[in-house]
């Protein structure tokens, strides 16, 4: 990014000063569902640490706004995905990749290892199998829940299993011929009706 | 072949980034009236937020003043963690007192007038306590050599 295009403090802040009630909201939203996608990941992070946290990092330059080409909200969106994504250990990405040979290591007598050979099992202690098999079940709790709020609804019902089979929400949506008000239409209700729930105690739905 | 196993966490993480990325396409309207249908006052929680992010700015602003207050502490702490061993002889104490004075000429000053009167007619305690609040300060620390009551 060209030095001259990110953003100075006392631009952030101007900007930040100026946001109306719906952007705001908007933030805070978008950070509430991402945080809970986070299931126990999150571990115990809140949404306003996240919002907090995608602020600090545009004040401190870690993560540019780049004024010319996207909106104050817009940025701090991007870097709360950025965030969350990290939160949950997405940042192994193949880009870190090493080179086997790299790893290589000779004993005094001649013999090569492997890097197999040199690091402990990846294979999860009892602590963590008990973890994760904690966590998936969780999970399966809140997305069954889910589905049986919405089995009697088709539009909402073909979503989440396109969702399940991992497409975008773009690709779900020509999928399923569906215009972007359709899909809006239906993701509006799915947001309503989740919140009524997640508010009358319910996990989700 | 047998079906994979679902992975829920997955499912859930990609739900709930749908529905978040859904919140970026509403209109404003719907963000407020999603909020009213809650029961929130969207004027008091979108305040809140922008509390979240001026606290942010106010911290920010503030970091020059709170690595200099860390690092105050940090020496602080570090010259209370310092022990000193006076020399036990009165005599080489007083000794030591002098080669402070001599050594540093403006300590010398600013502790004769607190003492208010001459170095010479100080009494051992004097000398005793003023060496240990000078020990306390770090400044008997490049004086590490004549500490010993063989100097």
């Amino acid at each position: 990014m060209p030095e001259e295009s990110a953003a100075t403090p006392a631009e952030i802040t101007t900007a930040m000063e100026v946001l109306t009630a719906a952007a705001l909201l908007r933030l805070r939203n978008y950070a509430r569902w991402r945080v809970r996608g986070l299931g126990r990941k999150a571990a115990g992070r809140t949404e306003t640490e996240l919002l907090a946290d995608a602020m600090n990092a545009t004040l401190e330059g870690k993560r540019r706004w780049n004024k010319d080409k996207v909106d104050f909200v817009g940025h701090l969106v991007g870097a709360m995905r950025s965030i969350s994504s990290h939160w949950r250990g997405q940042s192994k990405s193949a880009d870190e990749a090493t080179l086997e040979s790299d790893l290589l290591r000779t004993t005094e007598d001649g013999e090569v290892l492997r890097p197999f050979d040199l690091v402990p099992s990846e294979e999860p202690g009892p602590d963590e199998e008990l973890e994760a098999n904690e966590s998936q079940s969780e999970a399966r709790t809140r997305v069954e829940a889910i589905e049986n709020a919405f089995a009697d609804d088709p539009v909402i019902s073909l979503i989440l299993d396109g969702l399940r089979q991992g497409m975008t929400p773009g690709k779900v949506r020509a999928e399923l011929e569906l215009s972007q008000t359709e899909y809006e239409t239906a993701m509006k209700r799915l947001r309503r009706r989740m919140r009524a729930a997640a508010g009358s105690g319910a996990s989700d739905a | 072949m047998p079906e994979k196993p679902r992975d829920y966490e997955a499912e859930l993480r990609a739900l709930m980034d749908a529905l978040a990325e859904s919140v970026v396409e509403a209109t404003d309207e719907e963000i407020i009236s999603e909020m009213r249908e809650g029961g929130e006052d969207p004027a008091a929680a979108a305040e809140g937020v922008r509390a979240v992010l001026r606290h942010a700015v106010k911290a920010y602003e503030q970091r020059h003043l709170r690595e200099a207050q860390e690092a105050y502490e940090k020496r602080v702490d570090a010259i209370r963690r310092r022990t000193f061993s006076l020399p036990t002889a009165p005599e080489s104490r007083r000794k030591l007192l002098a080669v402070v004075m001599t050594r540093k000429p403006d300590l010398r000053s600013a502790l004769v007038t607190l003492q208010h009167r001459d170095f010479k007619e100080w009494t051992d305690t004097d000398i005793q306590n003023c060496l240990e609040q000078l020990g306390a300060l770090g400044v008997l620390a490049e004086f590490e050599g004549s500490l010993s009551d063989e100097q």
